[in-house]
């Protein structure tokens, strides 16, 4: 298949992301172009929703649920932003939907998975691999514990290294208001890893 | 936050950038004279460390083609251009029919059509001439739309019907007709909807209108899964 913008020259100014580019030619009825978009963007939202919900069982589930969507909308696309922007925008609705439907006002801490997840790792891991597998455990339970919106800002900024105006166009919240969301993620993460960051500083 | 307010801004800067800026702060030359500041890019640096351990995330090999499988069915049923919209690749007749499924063609179908569609074929007898101008007009309309997306000939229906012309091309049509309906009354109507086209839904029509089956099998049971 030929970039995303082949002799097309509507598509032409959008081959700076081809995303969006390929988006279009699957909304004009170009299959090929879906492929595309699945197989490029489906790591990211892979690991958009480990780092976000954890190492739940059913994410390949949830990046197909993504994709569903995208099937689903694809009448509605506009350009108007990149398309990580709007895809993220779909995969954050669904972390969403897919926390509460765990435990409706709990955090995957205070139920307990993510001890779970922690044992299992534990459990998995040579031995020599066990305390960076604690670290590890702690630091995801540490994202999880944190609000849906701030922990989805800190993924996408801190892992997914997007610019905050594209976090508050995922978000629909404004660049500040961004910054100041990190700022809060990035203060209770302090506090929860504090051990850790004690030894990490020494 | 425990630092300096000039300082403030530039340690902003970094946490919004990368690793890299972090590290790059900590050399910065108030960072090197200011305890407070300097304790305050060490204490983020140490956080961002312990981050960075979960960057390894293992993403499942053939993720995509496990995905795309699973989304085969529902990509079937949004198949094709959204509406307001031109199809990106036009292509010609015979690339869209090989784009369709293998048919299983129910034995004796042929046949079953052909009978269908012999009143409006007798109908071409003078004694007639108004129900065979109809089913003429139709099967124009359906031929010329077929040509015009192979990109044999310009699409002109209003004035092919008008001289009620050409009629002698209906036994080609109608056998292509026969073809798609084979494949419409195949067991598998949900791969068949997945691939509609355009050109399939006006012989629906068509066939809808013209009643050829006594039975109400094809085009009736289309609709109902459509």
């Amino acid at each position: 298949m030929p970039g995303p913008a082949a002799d097309d020259p509507e598509l032409d100014q959008h081959s700076i992301d081809p995303g969006v580019a390929w988006m279009l030619r699957y909304q004009r009825g170009d299959e090929r172009a879906f492929d595309r978009l699945v197989e490029r963007y489906s790591p990211r939202v892979y690991a958009l929703l480990t780092r976000f919900l954890g190492p739940a069982e059913n994410r390949e589930d949830l990046v197909q649920e993504v994709f569903l969507r995208v099937i689903r909308s694809r009448s509605d696309y506009r350009p108007d932003a990149r398309f990580s922007t709007w895809l993220y925008r779909i995969a954050f609705n669904l972390c969403v939907n897919e926390s509460e439907r765990r435990r409706p006002g709990t955090s995957l801490d205070e139920r307990g998975e993510l001890h779970e997840v922690w044992r299992d790792e534990r459990a998995s891991a040579p031995g020599a691999a066990l305390e960076r597998e604690d670290l590890v455990a702690s630091v995801r339970a540490a994202i999880a514990a944190l609000p849906a919106r701030q922990r989805m800002a800190l993924v996408l900024a801190k892992y997914e290294e997007l610019p905050y105006d594209e976090v508050g166009g995922v978000l629909g919240i404004s660049e500040k208001a961004v910054k100041s969301m990190i700022h809060r993620a990035r203060e209770a993460l302090r506090a929860r890893l504090s051990p850790f960051l004690e030894e990490e500083v020494a | 936050m425990n630092v300096c307010a000039p300082f403030r801004a530039e340690l902003e800067r970094a946490l919004a950038g990368s690793a890299d800026a972090l590290a790059r702060l900590a050399s910065h030359e108030h960072a090197r004279t200011c305890t407070a500041c300097r304790a305050e890019v060490t204490r983020e640096r140490a956080l961002d460390s312990l981050l960075v351990r979960l960057s390894a995330s293992e993403v499942p090999s053939a993720l995509a083609r496990r995905v795309l499988a699973r989304l085969a069915s529902e990509r079937g049923a949004a198949a094709g251009p959204v509406a307001g919209r031109a199809g990106a690749d036009d292509g010609d007749l015979d690339e869209v029919l090989g784009g369709l499924p293998a048919p299983r063609v129910p034995s004796g179908l042929a046949a079953r059509i052909l009978q269908g569609v012999a009143p409006a074929r007798e109908a071409r007898r003078p004694g007639s001439v108004r129900t065979w101008l109809f089913y003429a007009a139709a099967v124009l309309l359906v031929a010329l739309t077929l040509w015009s997306r192979a990109g044999l000939r310009p699409a002109s229906p209003g004035v092919e019907l008008a001289q009620g012309a050409e009629l002698e091309a209906d036994e080609e049509l109608l056998a292509y007709a026969v073809e798609r309906w084979e494949l419409l009354d195949d067991g598998d109507l949900d791969l068949w909807l997945a691939s509609l086209d355009p050109v399939d839904e006006l012989l629906i029509e068509f066939a809808d209108e013209a009643s050829w089956f006594e039975d109400g099998s094809g085009g009736k049971t289309a609709r109902e899964g459509d």
